[in-house]
């Protein structure tokens, strides 16, 4: 009866036959083989098997098997194709390229996303930033008008920009600010000229402009300052105009009434956002397709051309 | 002429220095075709199907051993044949004397100097080899007989079958494994230094 052995220890006895073993291995084997009477006599089986093998004669060739001109044809097969060696180094580059297309268009949309979101998420916070003004820095309805004026990023950094010309009370930043805001706020030109005195006084004691510390403190602005302030219509329509230029996602808007007063509903003209047709996306879908036909077409060349080869040799 | 400058010239179309290489393994191809297909006319075929293909794909050899490089081809035009066999199935004839009598082997193959009785042993056992060879399915069979027959090592043997070292070894176990079993049908044929241990007595 055949001693039942593991494949292991075929594998392993097999190995010590050829003597393919480590020493480590062997000494294990062998002792293994010394206390197991069925492992050792399917090593001495195997054994008498491989010398029985290995003693098989050898069958000499009963011709000879040399080649004549007339046996092989044209020679050495040169590259029959050369060319499709090239379409296929072609086809591998085109299937890379799209590849990589491919992964662009995915970071570009992501990086275009991403950016998206950062603006609705600035969007969304602007409301908050507006409360915030409305409470702390301006009473005034002008501030409250010009904070509601500016849903955009755009729009807010032009407000934050008038924070900066006011604390640096040179001439022209004097001029640029109460007409930006006279004009944001229709009726309240009145209001803001006062207001801004005031704050322009207080902030800007600069002695070119004829003011003084005492003035500044009272909050009495001097003539010459007064006369060198700008009209709040002019400050208004600069800031009207940096809206302008700057497109919201959120559609026509309307000033709410409590800014306005009720008095009316002025409309804000935003620019509506269109389908933005990516011209260039479109040229590179158009070269992927064009690029994976050639390589899909390119490779089903190749094979079949490979393919037919090889059957024309077998059949000589 | 070194081996290395005769496959260098055949390489550049010399069919002198080709033909030389031929003679040179033209033994061990045909040794290995007749083991594999387990017959000769079948195994001509293939060693010089073999030796076109070499001939003809010669530029891709890239050095190592030339020996495994050529087994390997003429065990992948034996493969051929056995397909080709098995889509086409037919009757070998069997080489007839002038009565139409069967030969029971080809006059190349009857060695003039041995003896009628070491003659028939020798054909018997040689018999008894082949057929548990040829019951061995194919990925067994190329093994043992590249390692067991025509005596390549682990390493050249994983070259001319293109496959693992540790694939080799668990496939040359199993395949002696399963010949010890053929070979105990054959107990009585084998002479006495072959037979397994205990059937002797």
């Amino acid at each position: 009866m055949k001693p039942q052995t593991s494949p292991h220890d075929l594998e392993m006895l097999s190995l010590y036959l050829d003597e393919k073993l480590n020493p480590t291995q062997r000494k294990r084997l062998e002792e293994r083989l010394k206390g197991n009477q069925a492992l050792s006599l399917t090593l001495d089986e195997l054994r008498h098997t491989r010398t029985a093998y290995r003693n098989m004669p050898k069958v000499h060739s009963p011709r000879n098997f040399t080649l004549t001109q007339q046996m092989i044809g044209s020679g050495i097969a040169k590259r029959v194709y050369p060319a499709w060696g090239f379409v296929s180094a072609l086809a591998g580059f085109l299937f890379v390229l799209i590849l990589a297309g491919d992964l662009l268009g995915i970071f570009t949309r992501q990086s275009r996303t991403v950016a998206l979101r950062q603006i609705s998420d600035s969007e969304a916070a602007a409301p908050a930033a507006e409360n915030l003004q409305e409470k702390s820095v301006l009473a005034a309805p002008t501030s409250t008008v010009l904070s509601t004026e500016t849903p955009s990023l755009q729009a807010q950094e032009a407000f934050q920009a008038l924070a900066p010309a006011a604390n640096e009370p040179t001439a022209q930043n004097t001029q640029a600010a109460p007409e930006t805001l006279a004009k944001t706020a229709p009726g309240g030109a009145e209001t803001a000229t006062p207001l801004l005195e005031g704050m322009y006084a207080k902030e800007a004691p600069s002695p070119d402009l004829g003011g003084s510390d005492e003035v500044g403190s009272s909050g009495v602005m001097s003539d010459t300052l007064r006369t060198s302030l700008p009209t709040a219509p002019a400050v208004a329509e600069s800031f009207a105009q940096s809206l302008e230029s700057t497109p919201t996602p959120t559609g026509n808007q309307e000033i709410p009434a409590e800014i306005t007063g009720g008095n009316e509903k002025v409309p804000v003209q935003s620019v509506e956002k269109k389908p933005e047709t990516d011209s260039w996306q479109m040229i590179l879908w158009v070269l992927e397709g064009l690029f994976a036909s050639t390589a899909i077409i390119a490779g089903m060349i190749v094979f079949f051309q490979k393919r037919k080869i090889a059957h024309d040799r077998r059949r000589g | 002429m070194e081996e290395i400058d005769l496959i260098r010239y055949a390489q550049k179309g010399d069919l002198d220095a080709f033909n030389r290489l031929v003679l040179m393994y033209q033994d061990l191809v045909y040794n290995q075709a007749v083991r594999v297909l387990g017959e000769e006319e079948a195994a001509q075929d293939a060693t010089q199907e073999a030796f076109i293909s070499t001939f003809r794909n010669l530029r891709n050899y890239r050095g190592g051993s030339f020996r495994a490089w050529l087994l390997r081809i003429v065990t992948n035009a034996c493969y051929d044949e056995l397909r080709r066999r098995r889509r086409r199935p037919s009757t070998p004839l069997e080489p007839q004397d002038e009565d139409g009598e069967d030969i029971e082997s080809p006059h190349w193959l009857v060695d003039p100097g041995e003896r009628p009785d070491d003659r028939i042993e020798r054909n018997e056992l040689e018999a008894a080899l082949q057929h548990c060879l040829n019951g061995l399915p194919l990925e067994f069979r190329e093994i043992v007989i590249l390692v067991d027959v025509q005596g390549l090592d682990y390493a050249e043997a994983a070259q001319a079958a293109g496959k693992p070292l540790g694939t080799i070894k668990s496939r040359l176990a199993r395949a002696r494994d399963r010949l010890r079993d053929c070979l105990k049908g054959f107990g009585e044929l084998l002479p006495l230094e072959y037979r397994l241990k205990g059937e002797d007595k």
